[in-house]
C-alpha cells in the first residue's frame, strides 16, 4: 500500500531527534569514535601494506619484474605484442664517467631510459622528483646521493655540471669533457644498498643517439608482467617466445629482503585489533541504543496504537539513525584522516616494517569500510526497539519495561541489605547486565591497549632497539691509524662510559668463481650496471670490504638471527661471515679466499691470500659497511690484526 | 448484522498455576450506531475487552469481527491501517504523542494514512472542543481535561465508524466530564458512530443504549441503560 505519508514520517523522525538530544549526543559520539577507530586501523594496515610494497619497489629501483638483455628491435616489437607483458621499457648505457679525486671510488655511468621506462617503471620507484627527464643533448638528471658525491649540496635546475667520460669500454682513454645542465633530481633508494659504489646519471635520447648507442648493443628491455606471482614462469616463456640467444639473458628483478616476516606479523596483529575494535564499536553503539530501547518501545507502541504500521516505524528509526550517522561518520572520518596524516607515517616507521619513507594509504577501502561498518551497526542496533515493538501487541509495547521479572527462590529477610538489593537490581535483566559488563571490559581493554601503545613509543627505547651505539667515531685520517691503544684507554675512562666495540675494515678482493658466486652476481643490487660485464671483468673486479668486529658485538645481533653464530669460534678466527639478507645466494660458497688490498699495496711481497671457511651471515649493511662488487666479509678483530 | 462482534473471546496472561484470565469466553455483538457502556470492577477485564475489539491486543482464543473483517486473522501491518481508518480510541491516560503539538496529534491518524487533512472539519472539532488557543502547544503544556479533549478530537478526526473509549472522563472533574460527554453524544449522532465506552460514571450509563456488566472476564449481566 503506497501512500503519501512521508511528511508525517519526516516530522516524527525530526521531532524524535529534537526531543532526545542527550541520547543523540552519545550516539553521535559513539558513531564518530567507531568510525575513527576503524578508519585508523584500516589506514595503518593498508598504509603498512603499501609502504612495504613501495619499500621493495624503491629498493629494487624499478617497478619492472624482469629485464631482457640486448633485445633486437623486432624482439621489442614482439614484446609489446605479448599478452602477458604489460609494460615494456627500454634503456641503454651511454658512457662511463671518469672519476675526479673528490668523487672517490664510485663508478658512475651515463644511462638513457626511454619514455615508458622512465614514466611507468623508474620514476614511481623514486621519491621527491624535481624537474624533468633530460630532453636536450646536454641535459642530465641525477640522484641527490650522486649530486652529493659530486660535491653539490644545493642543486638547482639549469646548474652547470662538468663531467668527463668515455663512451667506448674498449677504449677508456677516448675521454670527452663536457658541461651538462641539470634538468632535474630525485631521491633514489635503489642504489643506497650499494653504498655509493655505483650509480647512474640519466641522460637524454639525443646524447644516446649522438654516440650511436642502441638497446640492442648497450641496453636492455625492462618488463612488467600482468601477474606478479608468475614471474619465473613468464621469464622462461620469454626465451622461447622471443627466440632469445645466449647473450640475451632474462633476469628477474628480485625484491630485496625488506619483508622479513615482520610486516606480515604486524598485519595479522592489526587484523586482530581491527576485529576487536569492530566488536567494541558494535557494542558501544548497541549499548547506548539498548539502554534507550525500553522508552523507545513504549513510544513506538503508542504510535502503533494510533495506526502507525511497523514499516512506518522502521522508516522513522532508520531515518533518525541515518541523520545521526550523517553527523557522526564525517566527524569520525575527518579525525581518522587527520590521524592518518599525522601518525600513520610515524607508526609505520615505528613498527620497523620499512626503511624508506612510509606511504600513507588513501585507499577507498579504508573509508568505505569506516562508513559501512558503523552505519550497519547503528541501524542494526536501532532496529531492535522496532522489532520488539513490532513483535508484541501495541498495548504490551506501551507497558514494556524491558524486564521480565522472574523472582524465584528469593528469600527476603525483614532487614533487607541494600547491597543485596543493588546486586539483584543489576542482574535483574541478565542479558543487559552481560552486555554492559562486556562493553565495560572491552572499553577498558581498548583503553589499556592504546595507552600501552602510546607510552611504549618511548624514544629512548626506540633508539636502543634500533641503534647499536650512542656514538660512532670514524677515523678520517685513514690509512693512518689514530685509534691507538692510548686513545681507546682515554675513551674508556670518560665519565658515563659503558661499552665500546671496535670495527676495523679494509678493502679486499675475493677469489671469484662462477660456481660459487654466480647466483650472487645474478641478483646483485647493481645488476643493471654490471649486466655488461664479462666473467673475466667480474673476476678482475671482485672487490669489496673485509671488516673485523669484536665478538661480543655479535651477542646482541645473535638474538635476532635465525641461525645464531658460534661466538667463541668466531673470536678464535675459525670462520668468516658474509653480510647479506639472502643467505640462499651463497649456498655454493664454502670457503673464502680473501686478499686484503691495503697490505698488497704496501707490501712488495704480493698479496697474501687468506683462506677461511664461511661460517654464517649477518644482515646486509651491518655496521654500516656497504659492499662493492664482492660481498662484505666479517671476521673477528683478533684475526684482522 | 452487528458492526462489531466477538465470539468466545479469551485472553490469558502467565502460565499455570499463576494464570490470569483477563477474559474468559466473552460473546458480544454491537449494532451500528449503538452506544454501549461497559461497567465492572477494576481488574474485571473490561479494558482488555476494549483492546481486543480495537485490534490492539491479540486474544488467546476466539475471534473479533469488525465491519466484516476478522481482526484476529490480520497482520500487524493490516491492523494498523484498519485502526487508523475505522476506529477512534480515547484512552484513560490520553496517549498523546509527547513530541507532537495539539494540531499534529489530532491529524496524526489522517496523515499516517497519507490522506489530505480536511482543514474545515478539523477546525470545527478544535473549536467545538475549545482547543483553538492551544493548537500549537505540546501535550505536557496542557491540563488533564485539555489533553483528554485533544485525544477525543484525534479519535474523531478520521471520521471513524467506531469509537472505543476507556473511561474518557475518569480523570476529569464533573463540569469537564459533562462537556466531554456532550461532545461525544453530539458527534456520534452527527457522524452516525458506534460507541463502546468503559465507565464508572452513573450518568453515562444512563445515557447509553445498553449496559454490559463484566466480572472476572465474563459478561454477567446485560441490560438497557
Amino acid at each position: 500500500m503506497k501512500n503519501n505519508n512521508s511528511t508525517v514520517i519526516r516530522r516524527l523522525t525530526g521531532r524524535s531527534l529534537k526531543f532526545n538530544k542527550k541520547r543523540n549526543f552519545f550516539i553521535i559520539t559513539a558513531i564518530a569514535l567507531t568510525t575513527l577507530l576503524i578508519g585508523s586501523v584500516f589506514s595503518i594496515g593498508l598504509s603498512l601494506v603499501e609502504s612495504v610494497k613501495m619499500n621493495q619497489i624503491r629498493f629494487a629501483g624499478t617497478l619492472a619484474h624482469a629485464a631482457v638483455g640486448h633485445p633486437t628491435a623486432s624482439q621489442i616489437e614482439q614484446l609489446n605484442k605479448l599478452d602477458y607483458v604489460k609494460v615494456v621499457g627500454t634503456g641503454n648505457n651511454v658512457g662511463f664517467v671518469k672519476n675526479t679525486p673528490q668523487m672517490g671510488k664510485i663508478s658512475l655511468t651515463l644511462h638513457y631510459f626511454d619514455k615508458t621506462e622512465w614514466e611507468k617503471l623508474r620514476s614511481p620507484a623514486f621519491v621527491d622528483i624535481v624537474g624533468n627527464y633530460p630532453e636536450k643533448e646536454n641535459e642530465i638528471m641525477v640522484s641527490l646521493a650522486v649530486l652529493k658525491q659530486l660535491g653539490i649540496d644545493t642543486p638547482y635546475i639549469g646548474m652547470e655540471i662538468p663531467l668527463t667520460y668515455y663512451t667506448d669500454s674498449e677504449n677508456k682513454d677516448a675521454l670527452i669533457s663536457e658541461s651538462f645542465r641539470l634538468s632535474g633530481w630525485f631521491t633514489s633508494y635503489g642504489f643506497v644498498q650499494s653504498m655509493n659504489t655505483a650509480d647512474v646519471i640519466l641522460v637524454s635520447q639525443e646524447l644516446s643517439q649522438k654516440y650511436g648507442k642502441t638497446v640492442e648493443n648497450d641496453g636492455s628491455a625492462a618488463l612488467m608482467f600482468d601477474n606478479e606471482s608468475r614471474i619465473p614462469e613468464y621469464c622462461s616463456a620469454l626465451v622461447s617466445d622471443l627466440g632469445l640467444s645466449e647473450n640475451q639473458p632474462v633476469v628477474a628483478v628480485e625484491t630485496y629482503g625488506t619483508d622479513n616476516g615482520h610486516s606480515t606479523a604486524t598485519l595479522i596483529a592489526l587484523c586482530a585489533i581491527a576485529v576487536f575494535l569492530i566488536f567494541t564499536g558494535y557494542l558501544l553503539i548497541y549499548n547506548i541504543l539498548y539502554i534507550s530501547v525500553s522508552s523507545d518501545v513504549r513510544f513506538y507502541g503508542l504510535l502503533k496504537t494510533l495506526g502507525t504500521t511497523p514499516k512506518q516505524i522502521k522508516r522513522i528509526i532508520v531515518g533518525q539513525i541515518l541523520r545521526l550517522c550523517l553527523i557522526g561518520i564525517p566527524i569520525g572520518m575527518i579525525l581518522a584522516l587527520l590521524f592518518s596524516l599525522k601518525f600513520v607515517p610515524f607508526l609505520i616507521s615505528e613498527l620497523g616494517a620499512v626503511s624508506t619513507e612510509a606511504v600513507v594509504s588513501f585507499s577507498p577501502f579504508i573509508y568505505s569500510g569506516a562508513v559501512v561498518f558503523p552505519l550497519l551497526t547503528a541501524i542494526l542496533g536501532a532496529l531492535k526497539p522496532a522489532k520488539k515493538a513490532a513483535g508484541i501487541s501495541p498495548i504490551e509495547a506501551q507497558r514494556y519495561t524491558g524486564v521480565e521479572v522472574k523472582m524465584e527462590n528469593i528469600r527476603l529477610s525483614a532487614h533487607g541489605k541494600p547491597y543485596k538489593m543493588a546486586f539483584r537490581n543489576i542482574f535483574r535483566d541478565k542479558k543487559r547486565a552481560g552486555v554492559v559488563l562486556l562493553s565495560l571490559f572491552l572499553g577498558i581493554t581498548t583503553f589499556l591497549t592504546i595507552t600501552t601503545l602510546v607510552f611504549s613509543m618511548n624514544i629512548a627505547k626506540y633508539i636502543e632497539s634500533t641503534f647499536e651505539s650512542d656514538f660512532v667515531l670514524e677515523n678520517s685520517a685513514w690509512p693512518a691509524q689514530k685509534f691507538d691503544k692510548a686513545f681507546i684507554d682515554k675513551l674508556e675512562s670518560l665519565p658515563g662510559f659503558e661499552a665500546l666495540s671496535l670495527t676495523t675494515w679494509e678493502r679486499m678482493s675475493l677469489d671469484y668463481s662462477s660456481d660459487a658466486f654466480g647466483k650472487y652476481i645474478a641478483n646483485h643490487p647493481m645488476r643493471d650496471q654490471i649486466a655488461n660485464l664479462t666473467e673475466k671483468d667480474i673476476y678482475k673486479n671482485f672487490n669489496g670490504f673485509i671488516a673485523g668486529v669484536d665478538a661480543n658485538a655479535l651477542i646482541k645481533l645473535n638474538k635476532t638471527l635465525d641461525k645464531p653464530i658460534d661466538i667463541d669460534a668466531f673470536e678464535r678466527g675459525e670462520f668468516a661471515l658474509i653480510s647479506t639478507d639472502n643467505p640462499d645466494l651463497f649456498s655454493n660458497v664454502h670457503k673464502l679466499t680473501v686478499s686484503p688490498s691495503y697490505r698488497s699495496e704496501n707490501d712488495n711481497t704480493g698479496s697474501p691470500k687468506i683462506n677461511i671457511p664461511l661460517g654464517g651471515f649477518v644482515p646486509f649493511g651491518y655496521k654500516g659497511i656497504g659492499s662493492g662488487l664482492a660481498p662484505t666479509v666479517f671476521i673477528s678483530n683478533a684475526l684482522m690484526r | 448484522m452487528p458492526i462489531l462482534s466477538a465470539q468466545g473471546l479469551k485472553k490469558y496472561y502467565g502460565k499455570e498455576p499463576n494464570i490470569v484470565r483477563a477474559l474468559d469466553g466473552v460473546d458480544i455483538a454491537v449494532e451500528s450506531g449503538e452506544f454501549v457502556a461497559v461497567v465492572g470492577m477494576s481488574g474485571s477485564g473490561k479494558s482488555t475487552l476494549l483492546h481486543m475489539l480495537g485490534g490492539l491486543d491479540k486474544p488467546t482464543d476466539g475471534k473479533v469481527i469488525v465491519d466484516g473483517y476478522e481482526l484476529t486473522k490480520m497482520s500487524d501491518e493490516q491492523l494498523a491501517i484498519f485502526r487508523r481508518r475505522n476506529v477512534g480510541f480515547v484512552f484513560q491516560n490520553y496517549n498523546l504523542v509527547p513530541i507532537l503539538n495539539v494540531y499534529e496529534n489530532i491529524v496524526l491518524p489522517i496523515e499516517l494514512d497519507g490522506n489530505t487533512v480536511d482543514e474545515i472539519f478539523i477546525n470545527e472539532i478544535i473549536d467545538m472542543l475549545g482547543l483553538s488557543e492551544k493548537r500549537d502547544n505540546l501535550p505536557n503544556m496542557l491540563s488533564g481535561g485539555q489533553q483528554q479533549r485533544v485525544a477525543i478530537a484525534r479519535s474523531l478526526a478520521a471520521k471513524p465508524s467506531i469509537l472505543l473509549a476507556d473511561e474518557p472522563t475518569g480523570n476529569l472533574d464533573t463540569k469537564t466530564s459533562q462537556d466531554v460527554l456532550g461532545v461525544l453524544k453530539m458527534t456520534s449522532t452527527k457522524f452516525h458512530q458506534t460507541i463502546v465506552m468503559i465507565t464508572h460514571n452513573e450518568q453515562i450509563t444512563q445515557l447509553a443504549d445498553r449496559v454490559i456488566h463484566i466480572e472476572d472476564g465474563k459478561i454477567v449481566r446485560e441490560g438497557r441503560g
